[in-house]
């Protein structure tokens, strides 16, 4: 019972610095709702713990074991779809600097 | 038109260039003959003497400390001649395939239409173009269309003329050969009165060897598929 309330307190608690960050424009709207569905799906699987064993079923997946592995490693492959993302942003930004140099050089 | 050959005429040609010393004084000879005098030329961190080659023919170059692709070429080009005051900027590949007379006609067409962007299409008059070529360009223009709203019949074109007031508008992102369709994304984004008109491409094994292969707009097919879910 104890872990419960530890955990729910601590989902909400991050509820309540994932508003700051996003009223402060520090994150963009589907990151803010990406973490909302991370911290509520954490503390609904904490407080119906039943629920593994439904969706384990629903999936046709013979030990609720399995579950949290496949979600990992869905939950990988989207990171690394991020990863590529920021090392675009990234060739971007080195893109932006070439091109300042240039831009420079020539001015001479 | 009568003074396009005038210094203060503002076209300017944007050729972006990657180890191209064995083309580019000719692209550069020809062009300044068709009455061109503005030419810039952005040397894409070339390993060859295409920078000495280009300083010899008395041109504008901007050098790339990095390679960055076409895209990058393209972006840094386009910021110089709108700092040298451009009204009107013309890009042209370096490996000679453009015609410098269809150079010269595109923007013509787009001063007497009063347009915003005019592209060169190789596609309406495809006479002489490989067919893996044709089949590589139609998929670019079917996925343009369903991704961006802006059909154009050759999307990967190098020729491309933009007014001053459209190349200030279109932001250029991308840094690989998938800026062709980028532009058109632009295009479409930016509502810019746009039109293509036929061109010849000079296809010699030359210019074939350097411009897209099947597996690379595969590649250029799937960045844009990327880019499209994540914005």
């Amino acid at each position: 019972m104890i872990t419960e309330i530890i955990i729910t307190f601590f989902v909400f608690l991050m509820y309540f610095k994932l508003l700051l960050d996003f009223k402060k424009n520090k994150i963009s709207i589907k990151r803010f709702f990406f973490w909302i569905f991370i911290w509520l799906s954490l503390s609904i699987i904490v407080l119906f713990p039943g629920i593994v064993f439904f969706f384990s079923n629903l999936f046709g997946i013979e030990r609720a074991k399995d579950l949290p592995i496949y979600i990992s490693i869905i939950v990988l492959f989207i990171l690394i779809f991020r990863v590529g993302m920021n090392l675009e942003k990234i060739e971007q930004e080195i893109t932006k600097i070439v091109k300042g140099i240039a831009l420079k050089e020539n001015e001479k | 038109m009568k003074k396009l050959g005038k210094k203060g005429s503002k076209i300017w040609i944007v050729i972006p260039a990657y180890n191209e010393e064995k083309v580019i004084g000719k692209v550069i000879d020809s062009l300044k003959k068709e009455g061109f005098q503005n030419i810039l030329v952005v040397n894409d961190c070339s390993t060859d003497k295409t920078k000495e080659v280009v300083k010899n023919k008395k041109v504008k170059i901007y050098n790339h400390i990095i390679n960055r692709g076409l895209g990058g070429a393209l972006n840094t080009g386009i910021s110089a001649a709108l700092k040298n005051g451009a009204k009107i900027i013309a890009t042209c590949d370096a490996d000679g395939q453009h015609d410098p007379k269809d150079v010269k006609r595109t923007v013509e067409f787009l001063q007497k239409e009063n347009l915003d962007v005019v592209i060169g299409s190789r596609l309406i008059d495809s006479k002489g173009m490989p067919f893996s070529r044709k089949a590589i360009n139609s998929g670019a223009s079917f996925l343009t269309k369903a991704l961006f709203g802006v059909y154009s019949t050759d999307t990967q074109s190098g020729l491309r003329v933009f007014s001053r007031s459209a190349a200030e508008k279109i932001n250029i992102r991308t840094n690989k050969m998938e800026v062709s369709s980028e532009i058109i994304k632009e295009i479409g984004r930016n509502k810019l009165k746009f039109k293509e008109i036929p061109i010849k491409a000079i296809y010699t094994d030359y210019s074939l060897e350097k411009g897209q292969t099947g597996g690379n707009a595969i590649n250029i097919a799937y960045k844009l598929l990327l880019r499209r879910i994540m914005r």
